[in-house]
């Protein structure tokens, strides 16, 4: 009976977080308050621009640079492209730091000694069998995106692996091409009509939206993680090694990109919302 | 009688239309894709310029093969978006010219770390209301993580076909960059963003 409260609970708190700050009016207040990049949501509306970005607006009728009929990029010569309002960005930067630190003292180290010792095919067993395990979220999300062949195909997936792929660890759906669809709840709200909200960076969890983090909090009740173990250490441990061992694959990803970035932190944000964007549209 | 003259007819129209589609697809946009990227390959495997005293050279090539590939004056202009217009003619030269240099040197670092990884070329497509837009799709087949999606986007200019954004898993390089150089502009000023782009090309 507990449990059911906590669930209620959960839900409700989702649910107002999901009034307070995914909603435009949220959104709009920012910019009235002037915070930069709250400016770029909106396309082609001046409204919709701070007012350093107005200004550039009221210039735009002048000077004619563009030299090629181009028609589908080139909104991008004149505007910043639309990105992500991010009102709390003095505290994500933080957090940013923060993760950046992480990685680089904790994560790093750990994941290439694991990366080391455990050799690739264990570690590609476990990738799967964690994969496996989320099934649940990738199946109701196509569902409730009316997805019915990434459904079924979800489904089948599950069985072939679950069975032929001794419990999740091989996959061999994929090798008869029975490919997963990437599918979540923050998709699933984004294919709704709900826009991203703010950007928010979680310390340890990394960027996100408003509305991906309700979708998260959403799809944890689809997790088997979040239901066993009970004990939290051993909660953490499983965590830790799932996140360590998926990131023992990518050593390297995130120094090229830091690496070849300007403002790291605002990098991280647009490929985020670009990634999420094409997400939301496939 | 009947048919060998119509096939007599069919041949006579076949052999020139499929002579126009050549041409075509011989300056089209995939094909220089394909062409500069061999190229740039070729260079890369070339025992000869492994040498460490033709190190100068082999960058030479691979620059020159780069300028042929991407137009750094569109991309320029893109990355400064609204802030492009503020700049003077002078300004705007140098920008583009330290943009390139930026854009070349990481493109460099990148390139260098080719091993051997076959691209597998998808597909072109042309833009029906203005031909002279088209996007190439193609996958770089890795080892450790798979195919790649990456699709070039590019326009025609002067007869030539010149790549004007990558999208590597569908997350636009320059569009990041223009993100990032306003959120710089904004935060702080546009010399700064000189001053950071001459550092990165130093370092």
């Amino acid at each position: 009976m507990k449990d059911y409260f906590k669930y209620f609970f959960t839900i409700l708190f989702s649910a107002l977080f999901t009034v307070i700050v995914c909603f435009p009016a949220a959104a709009s207040e920012a910019r009235a308050h002037g915070f930069p990049n709250a400016a770029y949501s909106g396309e082609g509306d001046p409204e919709f621009y701070g007012p350093l970005l107005a200004a550039a607006f009221a210039e735009e009728s002048g000077e004619e640079e563009v030299s090629r009929p181009r028609r589908r990029h080139r909104h991008m010569e004149t505007q910043v492209p639309e990105g992500i309002p991010d009102p709390l960005e003095p505290l994500n930067r933080v957090f940013f730091e923060f993760n950046d630190r992480l990685y680089f003292w904790l994560l790093k180290p750990v994941s290439r000694g694991y990366e080391k010792v455990v050799p690739w095919e264990i570690r590609t067993c476990t990738r799967n069998f964690f994969r496996n395990l989320l099934f649940p979220v990738r199946a109701v999300n196509c569902l409730l995106q009316g997805k019915i062949d990434g459904f079924g195909n979800e489904l089948l997936r599950f069985v072939i692996n679950t069975t032929a792929g001794f419990g999740g660890l091989a996959d061999p759906a994929s090798e008869i091409n029975i490919m997963p669809s990437d599918e979540d709840l923050g998709q699933t709200l984004g294919t709704a009509g709900v826009g991203h909200g703010i950007f928010i960076m979680w310390p340890v969890l990394g960027p996100s939206s408003a509305r991906d983090t309700v979708g998260m909090a959403g799809d944890a009740f689809l997790s088997v993680l979040s239901y066993y173990p009970d004990e939290l250490k051993y909660k953490f441990a499983i965590r830790g090694l799932d996140r360590v061992n998926d990131t023992s694959f990518r050593i390297g990803d995130y120094e090229s990109l830091k690496d070849a970035a300007f403002d790291p932190y605002s990098a991280v944000r647009d490929a985020y919302f670009q990634i999420r964007e094409r997400k939301v549209k496939e | 009688m009947f048919f060998s003259s119509i096939f007599r007819w069919l041949a006579l129209l076949t052999v020139p239309m499929v002579l126009t589609a050549a041409t075509c697809v011989a300056a089209g946009p995939m094909e220089t894709v394909k062409k500069i990227t061999d190229r740039t390959i070729f260079i890369l495997a070339d025992e000869k310029l492994k040498a460490p005293e033709r190190e100068a050279e082999k960058q030479e090539l691979l620059r020159e093969a780069a300028d042929e590939f991407f137009d750094w004056r569109s991309m320029a202009q893109t990355a400064l978006s609204v802030h492009w217009r503020k700049r003077t003619p002078e300004e705007k030269e140098e920008f583009t010219r330290l943009f390139a240099e930026f854009l070349e040197k990481t493109y460099m670092d990148k390139v260098e770390g080719y091993s051997g990884e076959k691209i597998e070329y998808l597909e072109e497509w042309i833009d029906r209301e203005y031909p002279d837009e088209a996007v190439v799709k193609a996958n770089v087949m890795t080892e450790k993580q798979g195919a790649i999606p990456v699709e070039y986007l590019m326009f025609e200019k002067d007869g030539t076909w010149k790549v004007y954004d990558v999208l590597v898993e569908g997350v636009s390089l320059l569009r990041n960059y223009t993100s990032q150089f306003n959120s710089i502009i904004l935060r702080s000023s546009y010399e700064e963003l000189v001053d950071m782009l001459k550092e990165k090309i130093g370092s």
